[in-house]
């Protein structure tokens, strides 16, 4: 028991290292865990409990750079806007607050649903797959559908098309290594482009609300914390689709335009889908993100695995949740004595030096398209979501077995 | 005024962008190249290949290794590694067609080329033969078929599998080693099997080496 709370805490700490800095990823520590895990006598699960750990710990703790830095990754991408939103409003504290409360609240729901969705889950996704690029389709044309006028559909049909093929080309024509790719695409498309026209619209941070008092009202939140746990569970067993598009299908359901349940279903999103890519290694018997690779590399996962596995979860998350606050506090503190523009800017640059660093040149291309696809939707007056058209797009193509086709035509 | 401005600037630099990446992606394509021609010189370069999957062998520790075969008549090796492989969301039959994109390397004085990503592999199914129009003459050649189990027999400690579709009969001979870890069959189970045609006691019959060649896709 005590070894496994000690790698609990090796977790926390590598999940709040990763978490915290803009780029990094649980992906990038992983390895070095496998490697240690394989040449050491120790059981293998105790491993397996600290990448868990530090997968949950990660996903909450990565709100806080999303919310005070506008640095996205792919979970927290469109989590930039409304967080950064409540930050220009002097509410940066409560973005905090209502992500660590869908994180926790998504969590526990979803860990009490591992057991019923088991008996089925296997079932339903040989059902669903073949449906999925249908079901993605769907979701787009209602996505674009929702724009108030036939300027505004055009332009979010355009927005889409420009975006999915920065995607096709930056994730699938061999440009850029697997997943290193993301990092200059959703950077562009949902962190610089927002920085960037916060620096034109002249904004500053204004001093932070950290009243850590004012309570949430649960009641009203809770369409959008089962919609999220729902969403979550959905991309979390099937591939390719990410966090961002199981919030896009959480503000159809709930049909919700305010920025507190968005940033509450987001985070739900992700953190069941976090927890359901360990699930699904039993279930289906296929892992569903890096850090799942990794524990399937080193375990079997049976019922008892996974009972550990996810006890290891929700204590990290409670653990993680009171790390997130207590930085996010320390963070809205500060954030209001430092020049806005001029952090805009070196954020900017530190997001061009990373990209230039992991992806080299290529890298910079794609920052550079990517932002400037990433300022038409505020210039056109549509909704941010259509970039998600950079995974969308080449997820609808990879399940109507059309992919291959595509690049064929392109020449690719 | 200045929201059109900005919108056609972004539109602008976004075209330039994606032509640029465009015209990269073109610069850097791998190669495709016929397999005939794959030699030594090629290691450690990345080419891309296309052909039939005409062998396939499960590795214990769950490696997946293939050849695949072009119309050039070259025949090259495609280590599919259990990491990759556990990504991959479709099943690989024998005679499907696979592209792949990958460093070539040379490992027991054999030419291969090393898929690092599932986006490496294109798999193109192809549908089974009607065993109805099988004849003679096809003895020696590999096929997939598919059919429902009439009968299950024993030879010695293989198995002698009857298959029916729409009326027609073949028997599907496993010998022992190909029936090491094959899931229970049921007669009226509908399965997909690819084997090597050959002529036993005056009939046609098809011999399944390996069992992953066979695969039930709906269980009585």
């Amino acid at each position: 028991m005590l070894e496994i709370l000690a790698y609990v805490c090796i977790g926390l700490a590598g999940g709040v290292f990763t978490g915290l800095i803009p780029s990094i990823h649980v992906n990038n520590l992983t390895p070095i865990l496998v490697g240690i895990a394989l040449s050491s006598n120790s059981s293998p699960i105790y491993m397996c409990v600290a990448i868990v750990a530090m997968m949950m710990t990660h996903t909450i703790i990565s709100y806080i750079p999303s919310t005070f830095l506008g640095a996205p990754e792919e979970g927290t991408a469109l989590s930039v806007l409304p967080a950064h939103k409540l930050l220009l409003e002097g509410r940066g504290y409560e973005a905090i607050r209502l992500t660590a409360f869908g994180c926790l609240g998504a969590l526990i729901l979803s860990a009490g649903l591992i057991l019923p969705l088991n008996l089925f889950l296997n079932k339903t996704y040989e059902i669903i797959q073949p449906q999925m690029h249908w079901i993605l389709i769907s979701v787009v044309a209602i996505m674009i559908a929702l724009e108030k006028s036939l300027t505004g559909i055009l332009c979010a049909m355009a927005i889409f098309l420009l975006s999915g093929l920065l995607g096709i080309l930056a994730l699938d024509a061999s440009l850029l290594q697997g997943e290193t790719a993301l990092m200059p695409l959703l950077s562009g498309l949902f962190g610089i482009s927002v920085l960037l026209t916060s620096i034109m619209q002249k904004s500053s941070i204004p001093k932070q609300d950290v009243d850590e008092n004012s309570p949430i009202e649960f009641r009203s939140k809770v369409k959008a914390l089962i919609t999220g746990t729902g969403a979550g569970i959905l991309t979390g067993i099937i591939p390719g689709i990410g966090p961002s598009q199981g919030t896009v299908l959480t503000q159809i359901v709930t049909r919700s335009e305010d920025s507190k349940d968005f940033l509450i279903a987001v985070s739900g999103v992700n953190m069941s889908k976090a927890l359901f890519s360990f699930v699904a290694l039993m279930a289906i018997g296929k892992p569903r993100s890096g850090a799942a690779v990794a524990v399937g590399e080193l375990i079997k996962v049976g019922p008892e695995e996974l009972v550990i596995l996810v006890g290891s979860a929700l204590v990290a998350s409670g653990l993680a949740a009171i790390v997130h606050l207590k930085l996010g506090k320390i963070a809205a503190k500060h954030m209001g004595k430092l020049p806005y523009r001029k952090m805009c800017v070196a954020v900017i640059a530190s997001i061009v030096v990373l990209s230039a660093y992991l992806c080299g040149i290529v890298g910079i291309v794609v920052l550079f398209t990517a932002t400037a696809i990433g300022l038409l939707p505020a210039a056109t007056r549509v909704r941010r979501t259509h970039c998600m058209g950079c995974i969308i797009l080449p997820c609808i193509l990879f399940f109507a077995g059309l992919k291959g086709a595509v690049l064929s035509l392109l020449g690719l | 005024m200045v929201e059109k401005g900005l919108t056609l600037l972004s539109l602008a630099c976004s075209l330039v962008g994606l032509f640029t990446l465009y015209a990269g992606a073109l610069l850097i394509r791998p190669p495709a190249m016929e397999i005939a021609s794959v030699n030594e010189e090629f290691v450690g370069k990345k080419i891309s290949v296309s052909g039939e999957i005409i062998s396939s062998y499960e590795h214990s520790d769950g490696h997946l290794f293939l050849k695949i075969k072009d119309n050039s008549g070259g025949v090259i090796t495609v280590p599919i590694f259990s990491k990759l492989r556990s990504q991959l969301e479709e099943q690989i039959e024998l005679l499907d067609i696979l592209q792949v994109v990958g460093k070539i390397q040379k490992y027991k004085n054999e030419i291969e080329i090393i898929p690092e990503k599932i986006e490496d592999l294109t798999i193109i199914h192809t549908a089974p033969t009607n065993f109805s129009r099988l004849t003679a003459d096809d003895a020696g050649i590999l096929v997939k078929v598919e059919g429902k189990i009439q009968k299950l027999d024993k030879a010695g400690k293989g198995k002698i599998i009857t298959l029916q579709e729409n009326g027609a009969a073949l028997s599907v001979f496993m010998p022992y080693e190909a029936t090491k870890g094959l899931p229970e069959l049921c007669v009226g189970d509908k399965i997909r099997v690819c084997g090597w045609l050959q002529i036993y006691d005056q009939k046609l019959e098809l011999v399944v080496k390996e069992p992953s060649h066979l695969r039930i896709i709906g269980a009585n």
